[in-house]
């Protein structure tokens, strides 16, 4: 029985040399770079060529960026793991996914903002909290998501969330059926398809919106930051951040403990087998697809509420980071698009920090050559798994 | 006569530009072992795949359990009651070889009587229940495959080279395995290997071509050297 060894003691292996065995991934070994030659260069810089900090100063600055960047880099995978799943199960590279999380964050706003205004009220709150003197009220106009209430504003901010969704998904379902289905298994004439989409639903966005981009300003509960000792960290991110870490849990759950989950991984390996077991791989393409739209959408949302403004622009930049966070993580892999997204924002904040000059996209793009230059097919491709 | 459960009449298949079956015709009888035989790029493997509608562009008449497939599509003739391994034996390898499993049976939970007796054929399975499918050996892998098409009754078993690219001692095992199994599954098999194929097969099918051009008993065949020399280029001497 020639099985390969590794296989007949995984059993065997204890928790800490699981942990051990993860910091040999390749993975490991990026993060480990990037974090470590970020936190060195900067401390160097600090102590040789900064007068304005010293190397304490850096390294709060640093846990900063470090936090800011997972916080980002989750919700990026937010919007990102959609996308590669359907490359991975459907082979489609979906280059209208851009549009549709600004179509998100236009539907997710609109939602929002019309159910602040119809349920405001009229209210006499304190300038100065605590004292209650005539002169030190004045009168504002709350509704449920501009609110002090912690309640209501969650449960704005969820309709929103879902009206996305399902709006989103709806246009992602009739996107799948009229433009996507025709080019299955014809990648040029995808790009075109998928392309034209997304101009096709900008353009659409602009004229629903009349060319408008509202701010869409925080309510209170993720206004401004957290401070834990000297490290501040902004509210929103943190929602952004919890709410991406539970996409990744409930997504990897789906995909690792259900059969829905299971077919679809046995799907990125081959549809055809799949459909000789007798299941309807077309039926899984479309679920999978509206999936991701509605992830898309609903990220769009809280990406809105991070940039406070929404703008069909948002696509195009976007769409940029999350193709770059699929490519370096692996095409069709959960697991390396949610190391790539984190990736990409890490390495994206630390370059703002320290070289301003290959800030933003060229040190994503950067990345990517260098990861790609290193293995060929991303940092945890499906292969490997 | 014997009733059989699929009939092939005049099937015709393209893929693409090329025009691979010219008019196939045959049948395999319920309750016994069809060998399909023939040289490399006979169309063996292609009469499978347009069986299990895995080719679309065919022209002809398959009839299955008394309907026409013809048209059908794949997951549904699979629901029907047709298991069928591929030539490159279709094995999920990132999945465990119980999820591999659990994905073969349909109809929810594995009968776990049924998978005992599955794990009598192949222990191997047992032992790597666990583990990726992907890191199993190639004799394994074939086990696997076989394992999850019957891992719930079926009417009909197609098989495409069974005994490909195995370790002698393996093949050995993958026949035995077969001879049991026979026993209460209809089953058509494409084979290269001549020894195998008499001792699973009932009855014979021989292509070239894209067309058949021999049909009868196992026991004709084997009996008839000449015939042998003629159809497979091969005497029963020769391919000991």
């Amino acid at each position: 029985m020639n099985v390969a060894a590794d296989t007949l003691t995984e059993d065997n292996i204890s928790l800490g040399q699981k942990v051990a065995g993860w910091f040999t991934t390749p993975q490991a070994k990026v993060f480990l770079l990037v974090l470590v030659g970020s936190y060195v260069w900067g401390v160097i810089r600090a102590v040789g060529f900064d007068d304005s900090m010293g190397a304490g100063d850096w390294t709060i600055n640093w846990i900063e960026l470090f936090l800011a960047g997972i916080t980002m880099g989750l919700l990026l995978f937010l919007m990102a793991s959609g996308m590669t799943l359907v490359f991975g199960l459907m082979g489609v590279f979906n280059l209208a996914h851009g549009a549709f999380i600004a179509l998100g964050a236009y539907v997710g706003y609109q939602a929002i903002i019309w159910i602040d205004r119809a349920t405001q009220v009229t209210k006499m709150v304190e300038i100065i909290p605590g004292l209650k003197a005539s002169a030190t009220l004045r009168v504002v106009e709350l509704g449920w998501f501009y609110n002090d209430s912690l309640g209501l504003t969650t449960l704005t901010f969820v309709i929103g969330i879902v009206a996305a969704a399902v709006v989103a998904g709806l246009l992602g379902f009739f996107f799948e059926r009229i433009m996507i289905k025709p080019v299955y298994n014809n990648p040029l004439n995808q790009i075109l398809v998928t392309m034209g989409g997304s101009i096709i639903l900008a353009e659409l966005i602009l004229a629903f919106w009349h060319g408008e981009t509202p701010a869409f300003p925080r309510p209170d509960f993720i206004a401004g930051k957290w401070f834990v000792a000297d490290i501040g960290i902004e509210k929103v991110r943190v929602l952004a951040g919890v709410i991406g870490f539970i996409v990744f849990v409930v997504m990897n759950a789906i995909l690792n403990k259900t059969k829905i989950g299971l077919l679809i991984r046995a799907g990125v390996e081959s549809q055809e087998m799949v459909e000789v077991h007798g299941y309807r791989i077309k039926l899984l393409f479309i679920a999978v697809f509206v999936s991701a739209i509605a992830l898309a959408a609903s990220g769009g949302v809280i990406f809105g509420l991070f940039e406070e403004a929404v703008h069909v622009h948002m696509a195009e930049s976007i769409l940029i980071m999350v193709i770059v966070a699929i490519i370096v993580g692996g095409m069709g892999s959960v697991k390396g698009c949610f190391y790539g997204s984190l990736l990409i924002t890490l390495v994206n904040n630390f370059a703002n920090a320290l070289a301003p000059a290959v800030a933003g996209e060229a040190s994503t793009v950067l990345l990517m050559i260098a990861v790609l230059m290193w293995r060929p097919e991303g940092i945890d491709p499906i292969t490997s798994h | 006569m014997t009733d059989s459960i699929l009939k092939l009449e005049g099937v015709h298949t393209h893929i693409g530009h090329y025009h691979i079956l010219h008019g196939v015709d045959f049948e395999v009888p319920k309750n016994q072992t069809t060998m399909l035989l023939g040289r490399n790029g006979a169309g063996k493997s292609t009469t499978l795949r347009t069986i299990m509608s895995l080719w679309t562009d065919v022209q002809g008449k398959i009839t299955y359990d008394g309907k026409d497939i013809v048209g059908m599509s794949t997951p549904k003739i699979a629901c029907d009651g047709i298991a069928y391994v591929p030539e490159d034996m279709g094995i999920f390898g990132q999945l465990t070889v119980k999820e591999n499993m659990v994905i073969a049976a349909r109809n929810g939970e594995m009968d776990t009587q049924r998978l005992e007796w599955i794990f009598n054929f192949f222990p191997a399975l047992k032992k790597f229940w666990t583990k990726p499918a992907g890191k199993l050996s190639g004799g394994q892998k074939q086990m696997l495959a076989v394992a999850r098409a019957i891992i719930e009754p079926r009417k009909l078993l197609l098989v495409d080279e069974p005994s490909k690219g195995l370790a002698p001692s393996i093949i050995d095992n993958m026949r035995d395995a077969f001879l049991e199994l026979k026993k209460d599954q209809t089953m058509l098999l494409v084979e290269q290997n001549f020894n195998f194929a008499k001792a699973v097969g009932d009855t014979v099918c021989v292509m070239d071509d894209g067309k058949i051009v021999h049909s009868g008993s196992m026991q004709e065949l084997i009996e008839d050297e000449e015939l042998q020399g003629k159809l497979l280029g091969l005497s029963m001497d020769s391919h000991q």
